[in-house]
């Protein structure tokens, strides 16, 4: 309780939980709000923004719903984003952990598997990963966390080095608790908590990769996300720049979201506030 | 009659920053049931090596333990789990030596459930009863660790020892963190439960006076080996060795004169 | 002479808390004095030393008044006052060279250059007996011990030649030997450069070899203030007779039955 309490009292935190909760309950009722495909013409092409109320954001060089489209595409952004997210983090965890529990040559072999992703700047790995398989929505997700995964995995293993050193596991040890009850009881729940915090950046850096790589038209085909409407509206971004600008403005705002919220995450983790 | 603890010849060195660093050098002592041995010395003179070289908290690079009457290095695994809980110990830093995120009921049951020393539906009487010998409100029970003032930890941190019925206690500078009145209580506490467990303690500590007090006998080491040994008010009144005399020299008394 | 500081009615409230941390304190600062105030956890006794040094974090309540009679402005800290602080391994910037951190203060408030600054700082080593001080320029934190970084952070506080150290549990986290010998270097420093002395520490046997006055604090009150030699022979608060009572030092009885080994 008193983690939710210090959650509550970041300002940042809280605007990053508003933003976020704002963008899931749009992007949760999207069929609702604009059902049927969002992709499908809705009217003749080219319509401004504010200008038709019954099209409020306008439509695209095809006709189709901007506003269907910005809502729908924020499905397919929090769900990469989000999912991208656990998939590194829990690809990082395990393999941190493992290489901070093992030690040794185990270690070593793991941390140089680090170092060799880390190597590639995580967005080209995606690029690469998605141009040789065919684009979908798991192979994107699996290809963002390709290149996300090492954060987590580094920060995994200090933490475990650093609490195995503690009083408190050593103390475990006296008492004669099993090692592997050690690991999950008194180790990894206080390891873990900052590589939580870690994934709400994760989070962010995924959604703006996803972008980027519909952007360049690698992304789902099937489905409307904002990176695809930005490249759609890269034509006419003379004549019509609302169509690249407003779905970016819709991906800044998730980026912050996030961002914001992962503060509020770190804050609600950090204990050091007793003074004395 | 055998000493509970029986030490020969402990050794250990470690590689740091290219230097040789002799931790433990021949160290030997033994322990009697019952019986306050008190470490004193400087820091890095090992003496919070040889805690845990004893606890089997790190290794030796040669010595031999006796331990209740077992060759308390040779244990290994599960054998080793099992009979570790004779020996306990209790840290110096009260906010590092339990689990944050633990309860105080959790931190002072596990050693019971481990070791299956009572029936579950007898767990919570037990840690109560247990807070209550450490003179701690059974209130504190389903309280987090960190909700928890330092000097009540330190409290909870002996009763999770106390918890494995052990037959040693190591206390590492277990008072030092404490404020001065409680610990004169902690002291006292400790010494009863000598008299009523029959408990022996290993008491390493830098500070004489805390040591006077309640250790019989009293080892001082200096750069990994014991230079003097002998009962307690021996070694404070007639020092033999250079490091007790500095040790005796170097604690403030109350003066009653002003500074110069 | 005036007095260095005073303190009139000061409370302190820190940020989201209700209960003060400081509570009507009203004391007086003479120069050259060496002043020890004592307390256990939680009395407010590093409080008050930083509330003095100006390092209460933003947002906290102050009330009353810190006055500096003898600078008549409020005092800087570097020049006026220096301060050493419990934790020898925080104390020093770990990725700076000695030469540099110890210098610092007097390069900054004294205007020196930096080849004079390194000279300023050669003579403080010296002064607080650092082995091989013109290497010791050269070399970084994490190659010294506990008690010599204490010394070097002694160095770094007086370099800029203030009229106040203080001293918030300098000696605390040290092992009893390095405990005497920085306790002896305060002492002696504080009278060859003719500095005023606010020595914070729970240890009322240290106090009392180290104070001329010694000030008793307990849940942010100041209970007793007075010379240190009267404070500990005839205490006149039961709270202080009480610490001097449960004090174990080398001059208390056993606790122990002897005999039974």
């Amino acid at each position: 309780m008193s983690a939710l309490i210090r959650f509550a009292r970041s300002p940042e935190g809280l605007a990053g939980l508003v933003i976020l909760a704002v963008l899931a309950i749009v992007a949760a009722l999207a069929p609702l709000l604009f059902p049927g495909d969002p992709l499908r013409i809705a009217g003749t092409p080219m319509i401004a923004p504010f200008t038709d109320p019954s099209l409020p954001l306008g439509t695209d060089r095809l006709g189709r719903n901007v506003l269907a489209g910005l809502v729908h595409g924020a499905r397919a952004s929090l769900i990469v984003g989000i999912a991208a997210a656990i998939v590194a983090v829990l690809i990082g965890s395990i393999v941190g952990t493992l290489a901070g529990f093992a030690g040794g040559l185990i270690d070593e072999a793991l941390m140089r598997v680090v170092d060799a992703f880390q190597i590639v700047p995580g967005f080209l790995l995606a690029l690469a990963f998605v141009s040789v398989l065919q684009p979908s929505l798991p192979i994107v997700i699996l290809a963002i966390a390709l290149g996300a995964w090492t954060g987590p995995a580094r920060l995994a293993r200090a933490e475990v080095l650093s609490i195995r050193e503690r009083d408190y596991v050593a103390s475990a040890r006296i008492i004669g608790m099993h090692p592997l009850e050690i690991a999950l009881r008194e180790v990894l729940p206080n390891a873990l908590p900052p590589v939580l915090a870690l994934s709400a950046v994760i989070v962010a850096g995924a959604v703006l990769t996803e972008a980027a790589l519909s952007f360049l038209g690698l992304g789902d085909p099937n489905i409307v996300t904002w990176g695809s409407m930005i490249a759609e509206g890269r034509a006419v971004l003379r004549s019509a720049p609302y169509l690249s600008i407003v779905p970016g403005i819709a991906l800044i705002a998730t980026v912050i979201g996030t961002y914001l919220f992962g503060e509020g995450l770190s804050a609600m983790l950090s204990r050091r506030e007793q003074q004395s | 009659m055998t000493p509970i603890l029986d030490v020969k010849g402990l050794t250990k060195t470690y590689r740091s920053n290219g230097r040789v660093v002799q931790a433990l050098d021949d160290v030997s002592f033994s322990l009697a049931e019952g019986e306050t041995l008190a470490i004193v010395g400087p820091s890095g003179s090992g003496k919070s090596t040889l805690s845990r070289a004893i606890t089997r908290l790190v290794g030796v690079d040669s010595g031999a333990v006796q331990f209740a009457g077992q060759d308390w290095l040779a244990l290994t695994s599960a054998d080793l789990r099992r009979q570790r809980r004779q020996m306990q110990m209790v840290f110096q830093d009260p906010l590092e030596a339990l689990n944050p995120r633990a309860s105080v009921f959790s931190a002072i049951s596990d050693p019971i459930r481990i070791h299956r020393l009572a029936p579950r539906s007898a767990w919570r009487a037990e840690v109560s009863a247990l807070l209550d010998r450490v003179q701690l409100p059974t209130s504190l029970l389903d309280r987090a660790v960190h909700e928890v003032s330092g000097g009540q930890r330190q409290r909870v941190a002996l009763a999770r020892a106390l918890a494995c019925r052990p037959r040693l206690i190591v206390l590492d500078e277990a008072v030092s963190a404490l404020d001065v009145s409680l610990r004169a209580r902690i002291i006292d506490l400790l010494i009863d439960l000598q008299r009523q467990e029959k408990l022996s303690y290993l008491f390493v500590s830098h500070d004489l006076g805390v040591v006077k007090a309640m250790a019989h006998r009293t080892a001082v080491m200096e750069t990994g080996r014991i230079v003097e040994i002998g009962p307690t008010l021996s070694v404070i009144d007639t020092p033999q060795s250079d490091m007790a005399n500095a040790l005796i020299a170097a604690v403030p008394r109350l003066h009653r004169g002003p500074s110069q | 002479m005036s007095e260095l500081l005073r303190l009139t009615n000061l409370s302190l409230t820190y940020p989201r808390q209700t209960a003060p941390a400081l509570v009507d304190i009203t004391l007086s600062l003479v120069p050259g004095e060496k002043l020890a105030i004592i307390g256990e956890s939680g009395s407010g006794k590093s409080t008050l030393a930083r509330a003095i040094a100006d390092l209460q974090p933003s947002g906290t309540q102050v009330s009353g008044e810190i006055s500096w009679p003898a600078f008549g402005r409020p005092a800087q800290p570097g020049v006026d006052y220096g301060m050493v602080f419990q934790d020898p391994g925080s104390n020093l910037n770990p990725v700076l060279r000695i030469g540099e951190q110890v210098g610092e203060a007097a390069q900054r408030h004294l205007g020196l250059t930096w080849r004079q600054a390194e000279d300023v700082a050669l003579d403080l080593l010296k002064k607080v007996q650092i082995p091989q001080p013109e290497a010791a320029l050269r070399a970084y934190p994490h190659q010294f011990s506990g008690g010599q970084r204490q010394r070097i952070a002694i160095a770094a506080a007086i370099a800029a030649n203030p009229r106040l150290l203080i001293a918030d549990e300098a000696t605390s986290a040290l092992d009893t030997l390095v405990q005497a010998e920085i306790a002896r270097l305060i002492q002696s420093l504080v009278t060859s450069e003719k500095m005023t002395l606010l020595f914070i520490t729970h240890d009322i046997a240290l106090a009392s070899q180290l104070a001329d006055r010694i000030a008793v604090m307990h849940q942010g009150k100041l209970v007793e203030i007075g010379p240190a030699q009267t404070l500990i022979t005839a205490p006149a608060s039961a709270y202080t007779r009480h610490l001097l009572d449960t004090y174990i030092d080398l001059d208390a009885a056993p606790r122990i039955a002897l005999g039974a080994s």
